[in-house]
């Protein structure tokens, strides 16, 4: 009987406490993890839009292909300037990009293209596939911190792909 | 036994009402923070999935009428479909329908979505729900070209039809002048080949080309529910695409100058903006500078969607205030909501919306 009653004995209010405040954090950590997943929507929306405003450049490229190389060293943070006014697709599609990067909403963001000659100039050698690597970059500040960071994290697309005009 | 007794007395005295009151305080204060927990969670877990549908939402439609544009065209023949513009009908690969045509270049007048239609090759008119083929071997100057029965049928139920158009392979396009079960005749016969040359092997994969409409429903029955739509040909396609804006870049459409007279691989210009090409040079309004409106000349077309969610933002706080956004009705392309019909300034501001643009090459059409 004294064992009984002996085990009657229940909680106490520390070990109540202690209780709680484990399920709290647990909890909080649940809550957190919405925090996370509503900062990696953002981040996917982000990405979505760079990989639109990439695509965007790469197909006025396209179209203009067999200028391509007027757009190579182009940069929305440098202006158009550097591309010859003769080249007025050239020129128009900077500027064009320059204001479609500017306007969207991403930090700092810029844009990048690069376009490299792979194939022999084909009025040097008629045997060739005059092909051009079109790399196309674009560079912002992730809007949303990390976890435990205050700081805005540098984030870079690159889409590389490979033209030949006819 | 009677000490023991006592004993048990004495430890039966359980707790004071104080105690019991701090316990439940206690218990009231965990109870209350964890359902607070569950109440923002779910809020927020709601609000995720809205905006990871919204987004979801946009590139889909985005890489859906992409996909259709650059395969504009395709090595089309005489008329398809409702593809014409003018009258007597021209056949056009694409066909720009603005919401409000003409007006002064740049307006900003339209007040709805726009909507399109085009030639594209049906992907999925096959028996197997993918390309039919070829059953027989193509040989020059054939007037018929052999199928298996399952891919005719199939075709048929696509809407297939005499005077429908198919192109082989996309190399030789023709309108059919008769159907059987497996034989398909052909109104322009097959190139011809000397010798009497396969020109398309067996397997080689047969486009029944269409002319499809894409265009924004707000009718919620066509949309299954959803609010607005992205439709093709009518049936729902992408749920919650509110606008949807189309720019025209033309070349060989305006041969005003500074323009050349003939096309030169640059957009025309449009705007009087001195021969640079400048986003003014994207017809928003099917309005070009030169009529007849010649639309088999588009070589650029820049596609802004907009996507919203489906119902009000909720927002996460405990409240159960509205989440607003007053940076102000979106304007894209030509298309300011706020000038729409039955645009509500409260309405439009609790939801939550997604933008994308992109400019598109058309692959597919020859001028």
């Amino acid at each position: 009987m004294n064992l009984r009653l002996g085990n009657e004995k229940g909680f106490t209010l520390i070990e109540g406490l202690v209780a709680a405040a484990i399920l709290g954090i647990g909890l909080l950590g649940l809550a957190g993890m919405q925090g996370i997943s509503l900062n990696r929507n953002l981040d996917a929306n982000e990405s979505g839009r760079v990989t639109n405003i990439a695509a965007d450049m790469v197909e006025r490229i396209k179209f203009n292909r067999v200028n391509a190389l007027s757009y190579n060293n182009l940069n929305t943070g440098a202006g158009c300037g550097a591309i010859p006014v003769a080249q007025v697709m050239a020129r128009g599609d900077c500027t064009q990009w320059q204001t479609l990067v500017n306007n969207s909403g991403l930090n700092s963001a810029q844009g990048l293209v690069q376009v490299v000659r792979l194939d022999a100039d084909p009025t040097l050698n008629p045997i060739t596939l005059n092909q051009f690597q079109v790399i196309v970059q674009v560079n912002w500040m992730g809007s949303m911190k990390g976890e435990g960071s205050t700081a805005l994290r540098a984030k870079q697309a690159v889409f590389a792909t490979v033209l030949a005009p006819e | 036994m009677a000490i023991s007794w006592k004993s048990a007395q004495r430890r039966q005295q359980g707790f004071t009402l104080i105690e019991v009151m701090v316990a439940m305080v206690i218990a009231m204060a965990v109870v209350a923070a964890a359902f607070t927990i569950l109440v923002t969670s779910n809020k927020a877990a709601r609000v995720n999935s809205q905006v990871a549908d919204t987004q979801q939402n946009a590139r889909l439609a985005m890489d859906l009428i992409a996909t259709d544009i650059k395969l504009a065209g395709f090595n089309m023949t005489g008329t398809i479909g409702n593809c014409t513009v003018g009258n007597p009908p021209v056949p056009v690969p694409i066909v720009p329908l603005d919401n409000t045509p003409g007006g002064v270049v740049g307006a900003i007048n339209d007040v709805g979505p726009d909507s399109v239609r085009m030639v594209v090759p049906a992907l999925t008119a096959g028996s197997t729900g993918g390309l039919p083929v070829l059953a027989a071997n193509g040989v020059g100057d054939a007037t018929t070209i052999t199928l298996s029965a399952a891919d005719v049928a199939a075709m048929g139920a696509a809407g297939m039809a005499v005077g429908s158009v198919v192109s082989i392979g996309g190399g030789h396009a023709s309108r059919i002048t008769a159907t059987a079960a497996t034989i398909l005749t052909l109104e322009k016969p097959l190139p011809p080949s000397p010798g009497g040359t396969v020109l398309f092997p067996i397997g080689t994969p047969v486009y029944l080309l269409q002319c499809v409409t894409y265009a924004v429903s707000n009718v919620a029955a066509t949309c299954g529910g959803s609010a607005t739509c992205l439709t093709r040909n009518g049936i729902s396609m992408v749920d919650g695409i509110e606008d949807l804006q189309l720019a025209y870049g033309c070349d060989g459409c305006n041969t005003a100058p500074p323009n050349p007279p003939l096309p030169n691989r640059v957009v025309d210009e449009q705007d009087a903006s001195g021969g640079t090409f400048t986003q003014g040079d994207l017809i928003t309004n099917s309005l070009w500078s030169v009529v007849p409106m010649t639309p088999d000349k588009i070589k650029l077309v820049q596609v802004t969607i907009v996507a919203r969610q489906n119902q009000a933002e909720q927002g996460v706080a405990e409240t159960g205030a509205m989440a607003s956004n007053t940076t102000g009705p979106l304007i894209v392309s030509d298309h300011d909501p706020s000038a729409d019909a039955g645009y509500n300034v409260t309405t439009y501001n609790s939801q939550r919306r997604r933008v994308l643009t992109r400019t598109i090459q058309v692959r597919n059409i020859e001028s």
